[in-house]
């Protein structure tokens, strides 16, 4: 399957993505990829500036053993099932709210998510594009949260854009 | 293809084996990180701010009613 890595402009091509250890990185230390063109070009645009250049990078990835929470209907509901079991736990146990990246850092360091390669995801696009009929935004914004970067079959530059 | 019933019985051998202390050791390393090991383990305590009544405890002035008959002349005879 098909997907998308952004990433600032550094003059220097990667042969590889970067991995995303940020705090507000929703399914953990991950390598993240976009479902859509089009989104990643928006991220390039919007948060990949500093440079005032972003390389969109092409990957071709082995999706066999990825939990699909987007086009899965058993394997979505299975997901909601195992995050809501876990916040209730964190919070019957700690009495806090974790977050989703708590809850799968949690599962990742206590070798929970050595069974899957990576998780696959939404959340709804913010990019105006998308926005093109009134009142709801009927498009998913799709994101691949790779745990096992051996699953990555080509990664190749695609692009690079200005901002 | 990812066996879900195996996955999921992982999951639920995992809650079996954490303690509220084990469970809250790992969440303030998370957040506070090596902050956490200077101060030591300690508890979540709710940061919820209670209302103060800043102002509840002012009393009202207390206006006189007005003098309808007195006049900046008054005043100044005064």
């Amino acid at each position: 399957m098909t997907f998308y890595h952004t990433q600032e402009n550094r003059y220097n091509e990667l042969e590889e993505p970067i991995l995303c250890d940020k705090d507000n990185a929703w399914l953990g230390e991950a390598y993240y990829f976009w479902g859509n063109e089009d989104d990643a070009v928006f991220w390039g645009v919007k948060f990949k500036r500093k440079t005032g250049k972003y390389d969109i990078y092409k990957a071709e990835i082995n999706t066999d053993e990825i939990l699909d929470t987007v086009f899965n209907r058993e394997q979505y509901f299975f997901w909601i099932k195992q995050i809501e079991k876990a916040a209730k736990f964190f919070v019957k146990k700690t009495g806090t709210k974790p977050t989703l990246k708590e809850i799968n850092d949690f599962f990742h360091e206590r070798n929970v998510w050595t069974d899957i390669d990576g998780i696959l995801f939404q959340d709804i696009s913010e990019n105006p594009i998308h926005f093109m009929v009134k009142e709801f935004q009927y498009k998913k914004r799709i994101q691949l949260a790779l745990y096992n970067d051996k699953k990555i079959v080509t990664f190749a530059l695609h692009y690079t854009g200005e901002v | 293809m990812i066996n879900l019933n195996k996955l999921e019985a992982k999951i639920d051998k995992l809650f079996e084996n954490e303690t509220s202390d084990s469970l809250t050791k790992w969440l303030l390393n998370k957040r506070f990180g090596n902050i956490n090991i200077l101060l030591g383990n300690g508890k979540f305590v709710s940061m919820k701010s209670h209302k103060t009544p800043l102002f509840s405890n002012i009393q009202k002035p207390n206006f006189t009613k007005k003098d309808n008959n007195f006049t900046p002349i008054n005043r100044l005879a005064a």
